[in-house]
């Protein structure tokens, strides 16, 4: 794949995420990739090196995200975003069963600024979230390896 | 070349399937910060319980509830809006403590922070209690807020989507620290960060990243730190 391929592919997916609610996952990765991937070098005992006429900078510096990188952070922030929170429900949910002397109906997080249920955990709602969401990680799961192998 | 076009025509219709499969029950609108205090409250309890504590569940009436209600955004912890629930944490012969979410603790400087997750001496949270006042017909609400001396652990969580962490929140949890000035407060994250945890280090906080269930050494990591909080909680009282 070359590169106009990645970026096309990215784009697809930003726009799917767009649509679907996830429009913060994809402002937090726009975020990591306008500021790229943050080095600090060596100076070799404080000492620049000079090579041919040029001096080697010392000090933090940014290397951009190639687009095949680009789309692998989106691919991987979605499964985080997605089954990696499921996982957290399940874990939640069945720690606090495990604990509990009474029966849990459900867990809910109430936020008092919006007023409003923002989350519901009970064991119908996680098993079907569950089950969707490790259909979305394998769909991820190929994209991913169809990146890494860089056809 | 071939190959590569029948990838790209795959991609194209698993992008498509997928929009298909992201549902809003699955697609929350901000980052599901809440969960993961919650995911981060049952390592607490798990550490705890390792360390031979017995947990119980009371809501702010001292119910024991059978459905868990938490805090999804900063409240006084003597606040009756909703049956909050806490968690009761009890080692043997040992003061009792209780561990919340998303409560306000007063800082060194008499400034309220807000806590994701804050374990503290049940005397403490019983005093708060007793001395906050819900508001009612002419009179104002009054609430009293534990202090930053009586917390035995607390936690900073952050569920970010991104690989890399806002350098800010580092920056953030940095000020926060030299306010509540606990030898065990966490900065504890579901993803990585090396200028954040760069910057943690050399300011010698302590910090915890990739905080998930399927990340078994970093949580093993976690709990151990957890415990030993619990362990120097038991020590101080002989």
């Amino acid at each position: 794949m070359k590169d106009h391929d990645y970026e096309m592919t990215y784009q697809k997916l930003a726009s799917t995420l767009n649509h679907e609610g996830l429009a913060w996952l994809v402002r937090q990765v726009t975020e990591q990739i306008l500021m790229g991937k943050i080095s600090v070098s060596s100076s070799h005992d404080g000492k620049k090196r000079v090579r041919k006429g040029k001096k080697t900078s010392t000090g933090t510096y940014s290397t951009e995200y190639t687009a095949r990188e680009r789309l692998a952070l989106l691919l991987a922030a979605t499964k985080h975003a997605i089954v990696d929170r499921v996982d957290m429900e399940a874990k939640v949910l069945s720690f606090f069963n495990e604990t509990s002397e009474s029966n849990i109906e459900a867990i809910e997080f109430y936020s008092e600024v919006e007023d409003e249920l923002e989350v519901v955990i009970n064991q119908p709602r996680t098993v079907e979230r569950q089950a969707h969401a490790y259909k979305i990680e394998e769909m991820l799961n190929f994209l991913l390896e169809g990146v890494k192998d860089g056809h | 070349m071939a190959i590569e076009i029948t990838l790209l025509n795959e991609i194209q219709s698993t992008l498509v399937s997928l929009g298909g499969l992201i549902t809003p029950d699955l697609a929350p609108s901000s980052a599901p910060s809440s969960i993961f205090e919650g995911y981060v409250l049952s390592l607490v309890l798990r550490a705890a319980d390792l360390e031979g504590a017995d947990i119980d569940y009371r809501d702010v009436e001292s119910r024991r509830p059978n459905r868990f209600v938490f805090r999804a955004s900063p409240g006084y912890i003597a606040s009756r809006k909703r049956p909050y629930t806490h968690a009761i944490i009890a080692f043997p012969n040992k003061p009792i403590l209780e561990a919340h979410v998303g409560v306000r603790v007063a800082g060194v400087a008499g400034v309220l922070h807000q806590c994701d997750v804050a374990v503290m001496k049940q005397e403490e949270a019983d005093r708060c209690r007793a001395e906050s006042r819900p508001g009612q017909a002419g009179q104002p609400g009054y609430w009293v807020s534990p202090r930053q001396t009586e917390l035995v652990l607390a936690v900073e969580c952050k569920f970010y989507g991104s690989a890399d962490l806002d350098l800010d929140l580092a920056r953030s949890f940095i000020g926060l620290v030299s306010d509540i000035n606990r030898p065990s407060f966490h900065f504890v994250s579901s993803t990585s960060s090396n200028s954040v945890e760069t910057l943690l280090t050399k300011k010698k906080k302590n910090w915890e990243h990739n905080v998930v269930p399927a990340s078994t050494k970093e949580v093993t990591r976690l709990l151990n730190a957890f415990q030993t909080a619990f362990r120097n909680f038991k020590a101080s009282y002989p």
